[in-house]
């Protein structure tokens, strides 16, 4: 679906590179969170 | 972007986000589109205020980096250098104190140097990060501060050969600033682990988009905003 240019997709997780590392406590503090909550309010920018 | 035959997506920003749901073995991810290069998207750098540290020399310790070479130079040599990519980077402590960080090898030697410099002194102290403009600021103004490690200003294209290749950027140094973001996105996270095809995936999410426009429930601001969360 597109709106003024907004393009909103589903990907598959594995098909999205990453250009830079991560931290490691960062990550395991957002999967903590996932599990405790159940969901995010997730929205990751994308290029194709 | 299509390699291997295979379309790709490179996260400009969300990393963190991606490798915790890539960990929990999410199978699909909701993203915003966005084509690299155009659209009025800018990649920035981010530079990093080297922390204070008074028992310990950080530059030592960045100087004992296996395959790191420490030389001094110049601002203007620095600047040359860091955008001819003959340098990885570059520490600036005073007008008469600037350090060229560099490496033998190729442009991704010079990345992976950059995660192993970063590595060596995140580990003690806080890091602050200091945008372009700022830093010409703290140049300018000549007053006594800490050392500040100042990275290249990456190109698009760059950021699509690292996203390709084994090495990866130090955390948070590249800042893209995408005009148009969608904020508040709240979709389930059943329907992205549901053992489900994509195409239907895409479908229940424009039914969802299209029913949040009947619904008025989408607002496009054309200028800048503050968003305070609830």
């Amino acid at each position: 679906m597109e709106l003024h240019n907004l393009r909103l997709q589903i990907i598959p997780t594995q098909s999205a590179l990453l250009h830079e590392e991560t931290d490691f406590n960062r990550v395991n503090r957002l999967k903590k969170y996932i599990a405790d909550q159940g969901y995010l309010k997730i929205l990751l920018s994308s290029v194709r | 972007m299509i390699s291997n035959n295979q379309i790709h997506y490179i996260v400009l920003d969300g990393a963190t986000r991606t490798t915790a749901l890539r960990e929990l073995n999410i199978p699909d991810i909701l993203v915003q589109v966005v084509e690299y290069g155009e659209g009025g998207i800018t990649l920035e750098a981010w530079n990093h205020v080297l922390p204070d540290v008074t028992n310990l020399n950080i530059l030592e310790m960045i100087g004992s980096i296996k395959g790191l070479k420490l030389t001094e130079t110049t601002l203007d040599e620095a600047r040359r250098a860091v955008v001819m990519r003959e340098i990885a980077g570059y520490i600036y402590s005073s007008p008469d104190k600037i350090l060229s960080v560099s490496a033998d090898g190729d442009f991704y030697s010079q990345v992976e140097l950059l995660s192993k410099v970063v590595k060596t002194y995140e580990r003690h102290g806080e890091i602050y990060r200091l945008a372009q403009a700022d830093l010409e600021h703290l140049i300018s103004s000549q007053h006594e501060h800490s050392s500040v490690m100042i990275f290249p200003q990456f190109t698009p294209k760059e950021i699509k050969n690292i996203a390709l290749s084994d090495s990866k950027l130090p955390a948070g140094i590249t800042r893209h600033i995408i005009p148009g973001r969608a904020l508040n996105v709240n979709i389930p996270l059943e329907l992205l682990q549901k053992n489900q095809s994509i195409a239907d995936k895409n479908e229940w999410l424009d039914q969802w988009l299209t029913t949040k426009i009947v619904e008025r429930k989408v607002r496009f601001y054309h200028e800048p905003v503050f968003v305070f969360d609830e």
